[in-house]
């Protein structure tokens, strides 16, 4: 293993742990043109509100069923964690923890729903996008329903 | 290459791979693999915490396999989950000293909803087995609600 494999492999892992904080950051913000830039051109986003295949389709899909307002109440946030990640060349899979927090009607901080990410990543042009990801919610309830 | 951009490569990557132990902890945790979870301990290693304590992985095992049902957590895998955040992580050659926070998050089966049941930190000391990292020892400590037990 060369001393360029050796770093690349580390600033790939980087590059995939701040992909998902920016992915946290643009759906907290609810700027989900930035959201959809994360994905490859062809990219597939198959979440428990529906799927969408292609950054405009996963853009509309979820400005049409989350809003855009960023000061929507009751205030929430993704806190995602556990980042577990499977290098292979040009192709990353990754497993995420994701927890949704928000707060109850006296303002108490609560866990609303978590669930974890499956994903599957490619380099684009330079950069890691997501080719695929799948959202599964393990327990809780959606604030959609 | 300097031996010094060499020690600075070989630190990140060690830094990565502890966490990356941290990672297959977890996940034999919360799938109740205790064959998985033991090999990540060396012949000596020690588990200490609310569970009782135990050395090397076959008594590791035996310990964990061995939790009565509904005391901490439900046997069942996939009911719960532990999340893990804050290491840090001090490497010095073949060894290393971490301390990282856990979070445990179980069922509300009422509501279905999730409740952050237990908060606590492990203190860690590993070393270098091979080409990868293993525990040496790991204390598990509960913080919120406060639990003690003997270190010595």
């Amino acid at each position: 293993v060369t001393v360029e494999e050796r770093l690349r492999e580390l600033e790939d892992r980087e590059e995939i742990r701040a992909l998902h904080v920016s992915n946290a950051d643009a759906l907290e913000r609810k700027d989900f043109a930035a959201y959809a830039e994360l994905f490859a051109e062809d990219g597939v986003l198959a979440a428990q509100l529906g799927g969408a295949t292609g950054r405009e389709a996963i853009r509309t899909l979820l400005e049409e069923a989350i809003g855009t307002d960023p000061d929507a109440r009751p205030a929430a946030f993704h806190l995602v964690a556990n980042p577990q990640i499977e290098l292979d060349g040009d192709t990353a899979r990754t497993r995420v923890l994701w927890v949704y927090l928000t707060h109850d009607e006296g303002g108490q901080p609560i866990i609303l729903q978590l669930g974890h990410y499956d994903d599957v990543l490619t380099r684009e042009e330079g950069r890691w996008r997501f080719q695929r990801r799948d959202i599964t919610r393990d327990f809780g309830r959606s604030p959609l329903t | 290459m300097s031996d010094d951009l060499a020690d600075r490569l070989q630190a990140l990557e060690d830094q990565q791979a502890i966490w990356r132990l941290f990672m297959d902890y977890r996940r034999a945790l919360d799938r109740r693999d205790w064959e998985a979870y033991s090999q990540l301990f060396t012949e000596e290693g020690e588990w200490m915490g609310n569970l009782g304590r135990a050395k090397g992985p076959a008594a590791i095992k035996e310990l964990l396999e061995n939790v009565p049902a509904g005391e901490f957590f439900d046997p069942q895998q996939g009911a719960d989950f532990h999340l893990i955040a804050n290491p840090e992580i001090t490497v010095d050659g073949d060894r290393a000293t971490s301390e990282s926070t856990w979070c445990f998050i179980t069922r509300n089966d009422e509501k279905e909803q999730p409740l952050l049941a237990m908060i606590g930190h492990y203190v860690d000391v590993l070393v270098r087995d091979g080409d990868r990292w293993k525990f040496q020892r790991r204390e598990a400590y509960s913080d919120i609600p406060l639990t003690e037990f003997d270190t010595s």
